[in-house]
């Protein structure tokens, strides 16, 4: 009874089922709380079902979603902004819950936070994660390299005073 | 030295563990949406059937409680054996099926029904204490169809109920078939089938009765207005008639008090706070919830089939009911999530599912399964958990099954609220899991205006429009770019740059009015076509928006607004939705505009009254 116009409706749906907790858990890496984290989950695959039609499939359907909920997680952080650009990777304030159980990780910037997260929680490769944020793909191995840079620095630095 | 792998690997685990168990909820997702596409059956799965046993229709209908109410199918040969064609369709489809009915089970047809060209197949078979139907194309014997099975106890305060609502694409060109079916006692000899315009009589045969009607696919911008079922009537031998207990499966639906078809403008909102049966307090508490032999990885029950998405380290197929087809995959997925995966009656492979964390709510973790007239719920429990019950909100209590930490409950959609409970050894509440209420047909409220029209602000040029020509500040704005829009309405008080993007390409929104979704007075949406960007909506909600000739269009009721509109610009537009008349579709119109795909709509948010909208619209029903 699945009507073959609607297929990538149940490629979106199966994809919400499937991934849903690891989607909830990057956004909550955004906005900081579960409930906003929830909301833009629920905004962002509401928005690839409006523009379902537009995606080509010329790269992966699941890195086009996370580009939906990322933005969507985006939006429910900030205010608006004016004239806004797409490129908008100003450090939010950090989640408490990201803070307390991820200190390292959580003091990364934004984008290599986001990257970070997308690259080991949600299990995407680099070319999904670029996709996703739409950045460049070496622009995500340079983001991953710094992170791990800062981490080992971190890492020293405790060691050094401990 | 630690490696930041390893760091970064050990902080995004030790942030999941502590996470809430998050429920997916695709339904909130696609009321988001405001998807108008044919309901895509959520892949909360079905496998129907609380089913299967033995396999034939025998006169075990005695045994079971209902003797004198299935009257035909207590002698054991309603209707009349099923013709080679859809026995063997049946048989084919059940041996290719992962959850599947005993080999050897025998249909037997029921009824037969022609629409729009096309005949459809109702056939029956007894499995055990269940009583079985199976909806089929007769022209498609093999295909999967809809299989559904009720036992005695659901039957038993109503006189008839619908286990399947169904939809089937046939034709060409495109026609959608759609309807419901089910079961009805001996008292019962037609049934009033109610759809939002005009309603079905059908008769019962063989304690079965099919209610089907075909409508045009149409196209995105040409489609029929969707006519569900929304209430059914029994009409009764001895006179009379009684409400049939039904959750509409419009979308999103909901439950119509007494059946009663709607007097005014209505939505499906909120069901009020109902409260949930059964013991809510956890007396016995589970210090670490987990399955032990799903870590070992124990090979119990079946081997998992493929995953589509995700990897599964490791996966079994349990059925919890031996006499029962119904199974449920649990695996361990990527990162150790917990991941469960249903399987559609018939269907030869997966269905639905999803993965998360183990056992972040308590020691009952809820699976997968299909928003059905019969929904069959199920999940996991962790160890110590000895036996799981359903506490519906109808005052019956169903005991589920349970093997290997999967339980399996099959219940009517029309029972909700429900609380499942798990109990340990010494019979003590181990962990609780609430299933929601139906959502209930309302009233569109009355929008609520505090300030009277004349302390109003004089309309500025964006709020100036003409309906006649749908101009705005006497300009096409429809088909502009972003900055031509600019030029045209003057400098927006939010330019959102990337409100969405297609592929790579940020699109704007200008919001005129204020910069929030609740303050913005106009928001002017755009759409990508090749390179270029385009005005394809203009949302209002702006209360000194007026109309050349019409005034103040939104301190009107949105009902007396469209009104307003047909009298005024019946040349303009004609009416596609009338107000609150579909509501699944929410307290809204549609008007589209004669001989052109643009159009209007309007209407009322009903949790925020104070603000009706208005909406200008590239594709007024694309």
């Amino acid at each position: 009874m699945r009507g073959r116009r609607d297929r990538r409706l149940e490629e979106i749906e199966t994809l919400y089922r499937e991934r849903f907790a690891y989607f909830v858990q990057v956004a909550r890496a955004i906005v900081g709380d579960s409930e906003r984290a929830r909301d833009a989950v629920q905004d962002g695959f509401a928005a690839a079902i409006r523009g379902r039609e537009s995606f080509r499939g010329d790269g992966p359907l699941e890195a086009w979603v996370w580009r939906m909920v990322v933005n969507a997680a985006r939006k429910a952080l900030r205010p608006p902004l004016v004239a806004a650009g797409a490129d908008q990777f100003e450090i939010a304030e950090l989640p408490p819950r990201l803070l307390e159980t991820s200190p390292l990780v959580a003091r990364l910037p934004e984008r290599q936070r986001l990257v970070v997260f997308l690259r080991y929680y949600a299990g995407l490769d680099y070319r999904s994660i670029a996709a996703a944020l739409e950045i460049e793909v070496g622009t995500v191995s340079a983001a991953l390299a710094t992170a791990h840079a800062s981490i080992r620095k971190a890492l020293d630095e405790v060691h050094a005073n401990g | 030295m630690v490696d930041a792998d390893v760091v970064i690997r050990d902080e995004l685990e030790a942030l999941s563990s502590g996470a809430p168990d998050e429920r997916p909820d695709w339904d909130d997702v696609l009321r988001r949406a405001g998807d108008r596409s044919p309901r895509v059956r959520p892949r909360r799965l079905a496998f129907a059937l609380a089913v299967v046993t033995a396999a034939v229709l025998v006169a075990t209908a005695l045994a079971t409680g209902i003797p004198g109410r299935l009257g035909s199918w207590v002698s054991g040969t309603p209707g009349s054996p099923a013709p080679a064609g859809l026995q063997h369709g049946f048989e084919s489809s059940n041996r290719a099926a992962y959850a599947a009915f005993p080999a050897g089970t025998k249909l037997r047809l029921l009824l037969s029904r022609t629409v729009g060209g096309t005949t459809f197949s109702l056939l029956g078979f007894r499995n055990g204490d269940a009583y079985c139907l199976r909806l089929v194309r007769t022209d498609h014997p093999d295909a999967i169809g809809r299989n559904e099975c009720l036992r005695a106890e659901e039957l038993s305060n109503v006189p008839a109920l619908v286990v399947g609502d169904v939809r089937f694409s046939v034709g060409d060109p495109a026609k959608n078939v759609n309807g419901v079916y089910g079961f009805a006692d001996d008292t019962v000899r037609s049934l009033l089938v109610e759809r939002l315009r005009g309603q079905d009589a059908v008769a019962v045969k063989n304690n079965v009765f099919l209610s089907l009607r075909s409508v045009r696919a149409g196209s995105v911008q040409d489609h029929p207005l969707p006519n569900p079922v929304f209430a059914i009537h029994a009409r009764l031998r001895s006179g009379g008639t009684k409400n049939v207990p039904y959750v509409s499966a419009s979308f999103p639906g909901g439950v119509v008090p007494g059946g009663k078809r709607p007097t005014g403008p209505s939505y499906f909102g909120r069901s009020s706070q109902q409260s949930v049966p059964g013991p809510a307090k956890v007396t016995a508490p589970i210090a670490h919830p987990t399955i032990a032999w799903l870590k070992k990885h124990e090979e119990r029950g079946k081997p998992l089939p493929p995953v589509r998405f995700g990897n599964v380290v490791f996966g079994r197929v349990i059925q919890p009911d031996p006499d029962d087809p119904v199974a449920v995959g649990i695996a361990i997925g990527a990162r150790g999530a917990l991941c469960d995966y249903a399987f559609a009656p018939l269907a030869p492979r997966i269905s639905g599912g999803g993965c998360g964390t183990w056992f972040q709510q308590g020691p009952i973790r809820l699976g997968t399964w299909e928003v059905a007239p019969i929904e069959h719920f199920n999940g996991f429990v962790a160890d110590g958990i000895t036996h799981v019950t359903a506490f519906l909100g109808s005052g019956r209590i169903v005991q589920a099954a349970l093997r290997d930490n999967v339980f399996t409950v099959a219940v009517s959609a029309t029972e909700l609220p429900a609380r499942i409970v798990g109990y340990d050894a010494q019979n003590r509440v181990a962990g609780t899991a609430e299933m929601l209420g139906n959502s209930v047909l309302r009233p569109c409220p009355t929008p609520t205006f505090t300030k009277p029209v004349g302390a109003l602000p004089r309309a500025k040029p964006w709020e100036r429009i003409d309906l006649a020509n749908m101009t705005v500040n006497g300009k096409q704005i429809l088909g502009l770019s972003p900055a031509a829009v600019e030029a045209a309405l003057g400098k927006p008080a939010v330019v959102r740059g990337a409100a969405q993007t297609t592929n790579g390409v940020a699109i704007p929104e200008l919001r005129y009015g204020g910069a929030l979704p609740s303050s913005l007075g106009l928001s002017v949406t755009f759409s990508k076509k090749g390179d270029r960007i385009f005005a394809n909506q203009l949302f209002f909600q702006s209360p000194s928006l007026t109309d050349a000739k019409l005034g103040h269009v939104l301190r009107m009721d949105p009902l007396v607004l469209q009104h307003a509109i047909e009298r005024r610009y019946g040349s303009v537009y004609r009416l596609y939705m009338s107000y609150g008349s579909v509501p699944s579709f929410g307290c809204n119109a549609i008007l589209a505009r004669r001989g052109r795909p643009s159009g209007l709509g309007l209407g009322l948010d009903p949790y925020r009254p104070s603000r009706p909208f208005l909406v200008i619209r590239k594709n007024a029903l694309g």
